[in-house]
């Protein structure tokens, strides 16, 4: 499937989506690790051209996008553990680089839902642990 | 001179790391069974891990990705998943394995019931992951791993007949009451205990982690190539003197304590006491290795935060991932399931999904575009296409053989 542009540049640029977009690493500005794109958002222009419009990232997106029994039933334990966050949406204006990790222009605390389960094990589990927290908080 | 510490240390490890317990298992139990009749089988693996690991690690300093996100990225979210759970669980069941191998020497040492040990290693994992800098317990367990050249020592003490042992290598010996099947079954148990998936995960996340340069490579060439034969050769001690001892007598291997009984027999209690050093060593190295391998699976495959040298805080998934497979697997340790069972169970699934790993690796190692002037060269390619071959061979051999042999019964 070909998408067309994608950084907020003038630029042209052809993409596999499957190639260079699905399933790779994203990372934001600081080089934190976000998830990786487990789906994303198409537009269709009225003469059919599909365009990348946003890459989407977590488990309840990975689950619909597997789908099977497998798929269904992560997605369901998704969006019950996210609890009204929709699913972390990244438009393509943010993307700064492409290779070999999709880099983000912004950072991940501007991401609206991201890093929800990390978040969550840091302070209810590993911080709870003496020497869990690192020397630079 | 710092350069050839380095070195040191890192063919140390990789011959520790070439024995766990499943080597100490199998390799006893098939000299026992066998005599040396599945040497090949260890020359060949030798061979094949070399080429597997060499290949992983050039491929993870070229990209900077570790042999995990390839999988998913090159391969697929869903064929991804299919070899990332299957070389988690393989890995999983090795841990298993491996603590419980750490609970047993210690009970070779103290006669205090391994079942105790058990939870105390587990914790002391926990607790080695969390503050002590890896390198410190790699050099540690890398050393005292040497103690198990005692079964080189051994084997020379016994005085065997090397016209026999020779020829059981080159004529491979089928005792009566031993089918071909059976003889197959154990040679792929043999292939999985030494061609391990959680070797391939571990070599490269490290590179990954470390940001390996050409020169660091070039390193863990040296290491790779000159460590991995030495464990070979270890192996075929460990094999050499339960065909010398238990072979002529046709005595079944069934416990731990079998596999260095022999060294006992041949250099006294200190000999005995030193080789079970040895192998505390060795399974206490791989239960390190195989409880990060494991996490480094699924959390590369998911994309989070992972490894040794980040902040616990900054990879808390990861970090409770680690946590929660100690916990999980010393619960079931603690079941008091057989270790010897569970560790052939753990080879063998291990030598089922060994190609699924190996796969993703050999296609990245083949662009071009990825690996620049790293990709595979005749050689890398030759090899890793042999093996692909076995390993695929054994992959599909592995189930008819258990359910043909009712596991090698």
């Amino acid at each position: 499937m070909k998408g067309d542009p994608v950084d907020g540049e003038a630029r042209e640029r052809q993409l596999d989506v499957a190639r260079d977009l699905l399933d790779r690493l994203v990372v934001d500005r600081a080089g934190i690790v976000i998830g990786r794109v487990d789906d994303v958002e198409l537009s269709q222009d009225d003469d059919g051209t599909l365009a990348v419009v946003a890459l989407l990232i977590g488990p309840q997106v990975w689950g619909r996008r597997v789908g099977h029994r497998l798929g269904r039933w992560v997605e369901g334990i998704a969006r019950q553990l996210r609890a009204g966050h929709d699913p972390v949406r990244v438009p393509v204006a943010d993307v700064e680089a492409l290779d070999p990790s999709i880099v983000l222009r912004n950072r991940v605390d501007d991401i609206d839902g991201a890093l929800l389960a990390e978040r969550w094990f840091r302070d209810n589990l590993i911080r709870r642990i003496p020497g869990g927290t690192s020397a630079s908080e | 001179m710092r350069k050839i510490l380095t070195v040191t240390f890192g063919i140390l490890t990789a011959i520790g790391g070439f024995i766990d317990i499943g080597d100490l298992v199998t390799d006893a139990l098939i000299g026992a069974r066998f005599g040396l009749g599945l040497v090949w089988v260890t020359i060949l693996a030798v061979i094949g891990i070399m080429t597997y690991a060499e290949m992983s690690a050039r491929v993870a300093t070229a990209t900077h990705l570790p042999a995990f996100d390839l999988v998913r990225s090159r391969v697929g979210a869903r064929l991804g998943l299919a070899a990332t759970t299957g070389s988690f669980f393989a890995t999983f069941l090795a841990l298993i394995a491996e603590l419980a191998g750490v609970a047993l020497a210690f009970e070779l040492l103290t006669s205090v019931s391994y079942l105790l040990f058990i939870p105390a290693v587990a914790a002391l994992m926990f607790v080695l992951v969390w503050r002590i800098p890896f390198e410190i317990m790699e050099r540690i367990y890398g050393v005292l791993g040497l103690a198990l050249l005692a079964f080189v020592v051994a084997v020379w003490h016994l005085g065997p007949d090397w016209g026999d042992l020779a020829r059981q290598v080159t004529h491979p010996p089928l005792p009566s009451g031993e089918g071909l099947p059976t003889y197959f079954f154990y040679a792929i148990v043999m292939l999985g205990a030494q061609m391990t998936p959680y070797e391939v995960i571990f070599f490269s996340s490290e590179a990954v982690e470390k940001k390996w340069t050409t020169a660091d490579l070039s390193t863990a060439r040296l290491n790779v190539f000159i460590g991995f034969p030495l464990g070979g050769l270890l192996a075929i001690a460990i094999q050499a003197v339960a065909a010398i001892v238990y072979f002529p007598l046709g005595i079944e291997v069934d416990h731990l304590s079998q596999t260095v009984m022999p060294v006992g027999l041949a250099l006294g209690r200190v000999g005995l006491a030193v080789v079970i050093l040895g192998v505390v060593a060795a399974t206490f190295g791989a239960t390190l290795e195989t409880v990060m391998s494991s996490g480094y699976a699924l959390g590369q495959y998911w994309g989070w935060t992972w490894g040794k040298t980040v902040e616990r805080d900054e990879a808390a998934r990861f970090n409770t991932l680690l946590l929660c497979l100690l916990v999980t697997a010393a619960a079931i340790g603690l079941t008091t399931i057989n270790p010897i069972t569970i560790t052939i169970y753990a080879v063998f699934f291990g030598a089922v999904v060994l190609p699924f790993t190996y796969i993703p690796i050999l296609i990245a190692a083949n662009d071009r575009a990825l690996m620049g002037e790293h990709v595979n060269g005749r050689l890398a390619n030759g090899l890793g296409s042999v093996f692909l071959f076995v390993t695929l061979l054994a992959s599909m051999a592995a189930l008819p053989l258990l359910l043909a042999t009712k596991a090698g019964l």
